[in-house]
């Protein structure tokens, strides 16, 4: 299931929703009535935790029928190794550390690497089968989320979770299961067992999921089509526009369509008293590639650097390993194909002459360091896109101007002004502009007297309903929706 | 728009209130919408795209279920979103959403715009069936319009396995180009297929030559109107027609004779030829093929002052259902077709039962009725005014003396050909290639056939699998085929699981077209076609 599916909004979440406020009651009156008052404050959350993980599970097995039980079984393995690992400071611990994050390990590995790496090993001569396997949705998410819980307890960072069910409810959740922000158990332990959404938590969560769902449905996913449309049918002489208006397009599309995601994940999380991290930082607006690094995906980016790259020695010890290592896992974890692997190196090789260069001129106008950053990304995209060579080799040709149409084709003219609005408006969003407009907004609202908080909360909700009413009626028809994200 | 999650709002007097309001105003409305798509009844036919919408997948095939849950689940959602109550209004109002992020300052000449083809995805989405199924999806409205209630189906095509298999026959069309400007919009379809295609339709036209060595055999090759109408500054949008149907001509045996429908629809251009707003071509574009056709056939034919003509007012055809373009509808157009007058002529139909999978199951026995079907304004059926199916074979007898028997092998293109020629010959049969369950060889012996044509659009002479087709015809034994229900059922479910994880994803998965064996094809399918909901044996046979 997928968020911007009519399917979810018009029967997951009203039902979710319901039975999610009905049990919170049962819950309160359970408190309530409890006789002692240990019991009463041991497990405030327990029916509502309930529905929460049985959802959770629906949610998973209505896309993955089959594979919802490899993620009950990667939660039991890392409930035991939780517990066993916990407070051991000598050599147990480690092998227990070992034992969860081998397991969780081999089952990404089975499940997403071994027919990339079987195809190796056939390419240099060896007769293995295909294992045809199909990727499990949203596996390197929980998969990273399981490994998170296994190394915040071996670090005492967190408590090792008792109870099997809680575990699963963090692991599962269904906010962020199938793509991300990878959630560590830090940030959530304590709201699993006990949390709080008032009245502008609900409106705040609510408000977010309807710009997420309006990311996805009116931008990306036109923004998508534009770039199937350019990119995505033969590109033997294609004009340098073509080639980079598709891959705007589909820079456009991929940052919309998984911010998109985030703050859906983030606005449902909310609404259900869960504080998810941020994700999402004005990627587009960076001066770096460094800096790139730390507004996309955040949370992956955090968890390489707190996982891996510290680890490692960080910038202490042999940085420029460190470096590589990360950004080759990074691009790993995107997909087993050649490309992935190659974009990553590539941000590698970027970050790691940045360090000498660019993070140190500090004479380089700001402007510069914008169309700089914005190019590499497009390239990077360029990467990305194409898990095919030789397409990726024609993409390259006609986007460095090697292919001898110039101009405008009517074709990228037809993209351009057919959806002129959308990619003005799309082009305005990827910056800070809405921030700006609402902190003014904000400002200017709240010294109405007595009436500014309605306000504002009047505007979001016409801006809501409108975005909602936009989305309900491209969703018909739609015919290309799932979440780009979900295939990592 | 990110990292505002703490700040959304700063705290300040009433905060707690009015979020409380905002709460009770979008869930008030979002209550409301949850209530109508839950509780409403849900839509079953789109009018707009002209196709039956998806159903719920059988709760009680259990082992089916068990064998793939994700397909069923997947086509639960599928089975929700496409059957929302007030589809079409809502699928109107998406297009108008579209329609206002266009910058609009071109003048009517400088307009042109490209809609990629839709990638099939899912039973749920359109796109994935032919424009050809939509059209003759008959709505209700006009049934009883139909002078001949004749045979009525949801006509879908069967897709051999074997044409889906082979992967040069068929791939998904490239899209649609919408030129002009207010009531000129013109839709046109984009072909993709170089002068080099087209050998399975050549050897079929040989073979037939060889194999009836007393009859005349004609190819015509019936170009779309983008040949005609394509602006000169959005020729890349399409390939040439030109070349590929000439090339055709040049590598026919000599014992082919080539009707050159190309020049003569050249010639009349300036009139309207072809539909500004469906696939087809209008029955004036028919009426100048059969011209030289019978030209070529050195048959007698009368000008058009021996028809009478018919107009179905306010018609908006299949291009709009399948460009998903609002222009199209506000530029509804004429629907003309022709009668002849002073001749007598009798239809004679059989026609086919086609089952879920669009194997023909029954034929029906031989029955009397219209030619040309009656269509009442605003139908955005018209174009079925010929014949009304598809699925049939007719035999006209007419009034005309001679003893020539005329026998045209088409598809859809072809409906609006035979109507011209009564004037022509003593008996026009008319074939339609993807349905005829006898043996050819023997319904031209029986039948005296003295001529055949084999009418198909650039598409049909593209594939291979459409021309194979007919050329099986010449072995078949006869008789209804088996009919299985489960032959496609492994194969949907692979391309259904691949689609479900590559969607958007990439792209060159699903529309990747290499030109030397692209054959864009309109009339034919793409793989998830099986699963396309058409309520089978929809065929009522009156006689039955």
């Amino acid at each position: 299931m997928v968020f911007s599916d009519l399917f979810f909004i018009f029967c997951f979440i009203p039902l979710f929703g319901l039975l999610y406020v009905l049990f919170g009651w049962i819950d309160k009156a359970r408190i309530h009535h409890a006789d002692n008052k240990e019991r009463r404050l041991k497990r405030p959350m327990l029916f509502r935790n309930i529905i929460l993980t049985i959802f959770s599970i629906l949610f998973y097995a209505w896309g993955e029928p089959i594979y919802v039980f490899l993620m009950l079984a990667v939660v039991i393995v890392n409930y035991f190794c939780g517990i066993l690992l916990y407070k051991k400071h000598n050599i147990i611990g480690k092998v227990w550390l070992f034992i969860g994050v081998a397991a969780d390990l081999a089952a990404l590995g089975s499940f997403k690497y071994l027919g990339f790496f079987s195809g190796i090993i056939r390419s240099i001569g060896f007769d293995v089968p295909d294992p045809q396997i199909a990727l499990p949705i949203g596996i390197s998410f929980y998969i990273f989320q399981s490994i998170s819980y296994l190394v915040d307890v071996y670090r005492e960072d967190s408590k090792p979770q008792r109870n099997y069910f809680d575990l699963l409810l963090y692991i599962s959740m269904f906010p962020q299961l199938i793509a991300g922000p990878i959630v560590r158990y830090g940030t959530v332990a304590e709201e699993i067992g006990r949390r709080r959404a008032t009245a502008d938590d609900v409106a705040d969560g609510v408000y977010r999921f309807i710009i997420g769902l309006g990311k996805k449905v009116i931008i990306a996913n036109i923004m998508g089509e534009i770039a199937t449309s350019l990119l995505g049918s033969s590109l033997d002489n294609m004009s340098a526009a073509a080639a980079w208006v598709g891959i705007i397009a589909f820079s456009i599309q991929i940052y919309f369509d998984f911010s998109g995601y985030s703050d859906m994940a983030i606005g449902i999380g909310r609404c259900v008293g869960f504080h998810f991290p941020e994700n999402f930082s004005h990627p587009y607006t960076c001066t770096s590639m460094t800096d790139f690094w730390r507004r996309w995906h955040i949370s992956l980016g955090s968890f390489f650097r707190d996982y891996v790259y510290i680890p490692m020695g960080g910038n202490r010890r042999h940085q420029a390993l460190n470096i590589m290592t990360v950004w080759f896992l990074t691009g790993m974890w995107h997909g087993a194909s050649w490309n992935f692997i190659i974009w990553g190196v590539y941000f590698g090789l970027i970050i790691m002459i940045e360090k000498y260069t660019l993070l140190r001129w500090k004479w380089m106008p700001k402007i510069g360091l914008y169309i700089y950053s914005l190019f590499l990304i497009i390239v990077g995209w360029g990467i990305f896109y194409f898990d095919d060579f030789g397409r990726m080799t024609q993409f390259f040709t006609a986007f460095f101007g090697q292919n001898e149409p110039q101009g405008l084709p009517m074709h990228v003219e037809s993209v351009l002004i057919d959806n002129l609005w959308l990619w003005v408006a799309a082009v305005i969003l990827c910056l800070p502009v809405r921030k700006q407009v609402e902190k003014i907004g904000y400002k200017m609202a709240l010294k109405i007297p007595y009436a500014g908080n309605y306000t504002v909360q009047f505007i979001h909700a016409i801006v809501s309903v409108i975005i909602l009413i936009c989305c309900v009626a491209l969703l018909v028809g739609a015919t290309n929706n799932a979440f780009i994200y979900t295939r990592f | 728009m990110d990292n505002n999650t703490e700040n959304d709002i700063p705290k300040g007097k009433g905060k707690h209130g009015a979020s409380v309001m905002y709460i009770l105003i979008v869930g008030v409305f979002f209550a409301i919408l949850t209530t109508v798509f839950l509780f409403f009844p849900r839509s079953e036919y789109s009018e707009l795209e002209k196709r039956d919408l998806a159903e719920f997948p059988d709760i009680n095939d259990i082992e089916t279920i068990k064998k793939d849950p994700a397909k069923f689940t997947s086509e639960v959602s599928s089975w929700f979103s496409d059957t929302e109550p007030y589809r079409d209004e809502l699928m109107t109002m998406s297009m108008k959403i579209r329609g206002a992020m266009k910058a609009d300052y071109r003048s009517d000449e400088e307009t042109i715009s490209f809609r990629p083809a839709e990638t099939p995805v899912n039973p749920a989405s359109e796109g994935n069936e032919k424009v050809e199924d939509k059209v003759k999806k008959q709505d209700v409205s006009d049934k009883e319009e139909m002078e001949g209630d004749a045979t009525e189906a949801s006509d879908s095509e069967e897709e051999d396995d074997e044409d889906l298999d082979d992967g040069k026959a068929k791939l998904g069309s490239s899209g649609t180009i919408i030129i002009g400007k207010g009531d000129k919009v013109r839709a046109l379809m984009a072909f993709g297929g170089t002068a080099k295609g087209g050998g399975g339709y050549i050897d079929l036209l040989n073979t037939l030559a060889n194999e009836f060595p007393n009859a005349n055999v004609y190819a015509m090759v019936a170009p779309l109107a983008t040949e005609y109408y394509l602006p000169a500054k959005a020729s890349k949008a399409s390939s040439p027609q030109k070349p590929f149907i000439y090339s055709i001509r040049d590598r026919l045996s000599p014992k082919v004779k080539f009707v050159d429908v190309y020049d003569e629809l050249l010639k009349h251009k300036k009139e309207d030829i072809y539909l500004r707003t469906d696939h087809h071509w209008a029955g004036l574009g028919g009426y100048y093929a059969a011209k030289r056709l019978a030209e070529t056939a050195g048959v007698p034919f009368k000008g058009l002052d021996a028809y009478e003509k018919h107009v179905v007012k306010n018609f908006v055809g299949s291009m709009y259902g399948y460009s998903k373009d609002i222009s199209v509808k506000k530029a509804p157009e004429d629907f003309v077709y022709y009668t002849p007058t002073q001749v007598a002529y009798d239809a004679q139909f059989v026609s086919y039962t086609l089952n879920k999978n669009f194997k023909i199951i029954r034929e029906s026995k031989p029955y009397k009725s219209a030619f040309f079907k009656k269509f009442k304004d605003g139908s955005g059926n018209a174009y079925l005014t010929f014949i009304g199916t598809d699925q049939a074979y007719v035999k006209v007898k007419t009034s005309t003396p001679g003893n020539r028997k005329l026998l045209i092998i088409k598809d859809s293109y072809g409906n609006a050909v035979p109507g011209n020629l009564f004037y022509s010959f003593n008996e026009v049969h008319v074939i339609d290639f993807r349905y005829f369950t006898h043996n050819l060889k023997e319904y031209v012996k029986n039948n005296g056939i003295t001529d055949i044509a084999v009418c198909f659009n650039v598409f049909n002479a593209y594939s291979s699998g459409s021309a194979s087709k007919v050329k099986k015809m010449l072995t078949q034994s006869g008789g209804i085929p088996a009919v299985s229900n489960t032959d496609s059922k492994p194969k949907e479910k692979k391309d259904q699981a691949k689609s479900e994880s590559v969607e958007s994803l990439s792209p060159t998965e699903n529309t990747q077209t290499t030109p030397a064996n692209e054959s864009s094809n309109q009339e034919n399918t793409q793989p998830q076609k099986e699963e396309n909901p058409v309520t089978p044996e929809k065929t009522v046979n009156p006689e039955e």
